[in-house]
């Protein structure tokens, strides 16, 4: 067998393993630089990555494919990872709680989520998603003296584990209709079995298969785990939570619904629409009515979810390459969002949307930035958001489903509203009294500054990242 | 349908064979209950209290790092009878780089102070 093909996945799961010893050995004062050997790890993996063939081989006896489509999401979660890494490592140590088995459970997760992201087999995604989630759910319950943080993980971890038992049923229907696990073998099998007559078993297969995937990404309407998560997990994990584990759920739907299932008859292309218009419907709608930042933008996040199910309904290639395209914008949005979030709780102040009165005089560098992340997240021209959400609306116009473009359009004027009211609060609302200056460490300052060049470069000089999602996007059958 | 028949009888008989023979003895043997025949049974220790009490957190932990050497040893079987038919060098490497996985949580746990009963 030649490994040399998964060294991205092996660099990042040794690294991980590498933290677990160090940290028994490193003693505790020192365990700062901890978080540069993650960073070392998590670019090796990368130019690792870049330099794997992308030709659509494939290896280890077929379970694996290298195309463009598993460069791209290799670099996305390693980019995810690393922006969590930078402003994990003051978030953490600020808590009390062991840095090196956070960053090691990060680095185990990715490994999952880039496992599953390069999968051509279900049996080697499945196993990826559940490195990937079980991982995910002690990150989410990581900080164990704060009764919100093990609720958050509880929730994700019950959610989570009916999520993956339905989508392995639903996967058992399916090779049971088939008799086959590879992807592209799944594909030719379907269109014989639907000429003996057993496409309703597959279809009722298909349909487990985006149930379980609908609570991973926290589709409407199994999205209420969200919320909760959301709020009580570390902030850092927050954002990983909806950068990572949503994009690789994202990715399973690329591999398993439009590749795998392609091929079936019927209309899931439109039912896909549908699940999406609710989504982003319902996200946006609830977001309009919370308190807590979090939770607004746990809500935001299952909208911003809504428009990406939009490009795959479409299923087109410029569908799904705007889909990808949408993923590194949300990306940089989201975690910046959240880097600003984080970066105001170290400074002790508090997570409702009240509490950031007056940031724009005590704060003017934060509270800019959060500006930008959520015009971005809103979708004003510029911004990464913006140039996500034209090509996700020309891809369902060219694609013969305008209804999603509306649907998109009206969703962006309802969000208007929430994303506006932290805005409002930041620049208009009086200052309170003893409000102090913030200061931050020069990890978020890195992650700070990453975010806020990739939201605003994909909004004005998209073409680079656009060319290479459709490069990822054409091979994918 | 007909090669499922198979299991439909025995799921039909295993059922069937627990009940009827405890409803046979039930209707045959006459009955003295006494509170010392409706204990359980446990190796003749008199039992006490309830069953569902807290247990110390420790068994569990203990359980888990179990479990560690619980999956070497279920993964290790099959490696061994299949050795031979295996291009030796490679699957000597797979298995060490497996064992030291392994080990690897192991000393953590130990390191971390898991293995002393407190």
């Amino acid at each position: 067998m030649n490994f040399g093909t998964v060294w991205p996945e092996i660099i990042l799961a040794a690294v991980g393993m590498a933290l677990i010893l160090l940290d028994v050995i490193v003693p505790k004062q020192r365990q700062r630089a901890l978080g540069l050997v993650a960073v070392l790890g998590m670019v090796g993996s990368g130019v690792a990555a870049a330099f794997e063939p992308r030709n659509g081989a494939l290896a280890l006896g077929g379970m694996i494919i290298l195309d463009p489509l598993s460069l791209f999401f290799r670099l996305l979660f390693l980019a995810g990872a690393l922006l969590v890494t930078l402003f994990s490592v003051d978030y953490i140590r600020g808590k009390g709680r062991d840095l090196a088995e956070f960053l090691a459970l990060v680095c185990f997760a990715t490994t999952g989520a880039m496992i599953l992201a390069i999968s051509w087999n279900v049996v080697s995604l499945f196993v990826g998603l559940e490195l990937l989630s079980i991982s995910a759910y002690v990150l989410a319950g990581f900080l164990r003296d704060e009764p919100k943080s093990n609720e958050a993980g509880l929730k994700y971890f019950l959610n989570g584990a009916l999520a993956s038992s339905v989508l392995l049923f639903g996967l058992s229907l399916v090779y049971g209709v088939t008799g086959q696990t590879g992807i592209p073998e799944i594909a030719k099998a379907l269109v014989t079995a639907q000429t003996q007559g057993y496409s309703t078993v597959a279809l009722m297969g298909l349909g487990m298969v985006l149930v379980g995937l609908g609570f991973k990404i926290a589709a409407v309407p199994f999205h209420l785990w969200a919320p909760d998560a959301y709020e009580g997990s570390p902030t850092p994990i927050a954002g990983f939570l909806s950068v990572v584990a949503e994009g690789a759920g994202i990715a399973a739907i690329i591999r398993l619904v439009s590749v795998a299932m392609g091929p079936l008859e019927g209309s899931w292309g439109v039912w896909l629409g549908a699940l999406s218009i609710l989504t982003m419907t319902v996200g946006n709608v609830t977001a309009l009515w919370q308190k807590n930042i979090k939770r607004m933008l746990a809500y935001s996040s299952v909208a911003q979810v809504g428009y990406i199910l939009a490009g795959l309904a479409v299923g087109t290639t410029a569908g799904i390459g705007a889909v990808l395209f949408y993923l590194a914008a949300y990306l940089f949005m989201t975690m910046g969002a959240f880097t600003v979030i984080a970066s105001l709780s170290s400074a002790g102040q508090g997570n409702e949307i009240s509490d950031y009165a007056g940031l724009g005089v005590r704060s003017p560098i934060l509270a800019v930035l959060l500006t930008i992340f959520m015009a971005s997240l809103l979708g004003i021209p510029a911004t990464a958001g913006f140039m996500g959400k034209l090509s996700l609306i020309g891809a369902a116009v060219h694609g013969g489903m305008a209804w999603l473009a509306v649907g998109i359009a009206v969703n962006s004027a309802i969000s208007v509203a929430y994303y506006w009211l932290v805005a409002r609060t930041m620049w208009l609302d009086p200052v309170p009294e003893k409000a102090e200056p913030i200061r931050r460490s020069a990890e978020l300052g890195a992650a700070l500054v990453v975010t806020t060049v990739g939201t605003l470069f994909l909004g004005i000089l998209p073409q680079v990242v656009f060319f290479f999602a459709n490069w990822a996007s054409v091979g994918i059958r | 349908m007909g090669k499922y028949l198979d299991i439909l009888v025995f799921v039909i008989g295993g059922i069937a064979f627990p009940v009827g023979v405890v409803t046979l003895g039930g209707s045959l043997r006459r009955s003295y209950p006494d509170p010392a025949k409706e204990a359980s049974y446990e190796s003749g220790e008199t039992p006490f209290g309830d069953a569902r009490i807290r247990f110390h957190i420790g068994y569990y932990i203990f359980a888990l790092i179990y479990l560690v050497f619980d999956v070497e040893a279920v993964f290790l079987y099959p490696w061994a009878v299949q050795y031979l038919h295996l291009s030796r060098g490679i699957a000597f490497g797979e298995i060490v780089v497996f064992v030291v996985m392994l080990l690897i949580g192991w000393f953590y746990a130990w390191r971390k102070k898991v293995l002393s009963w407190m």
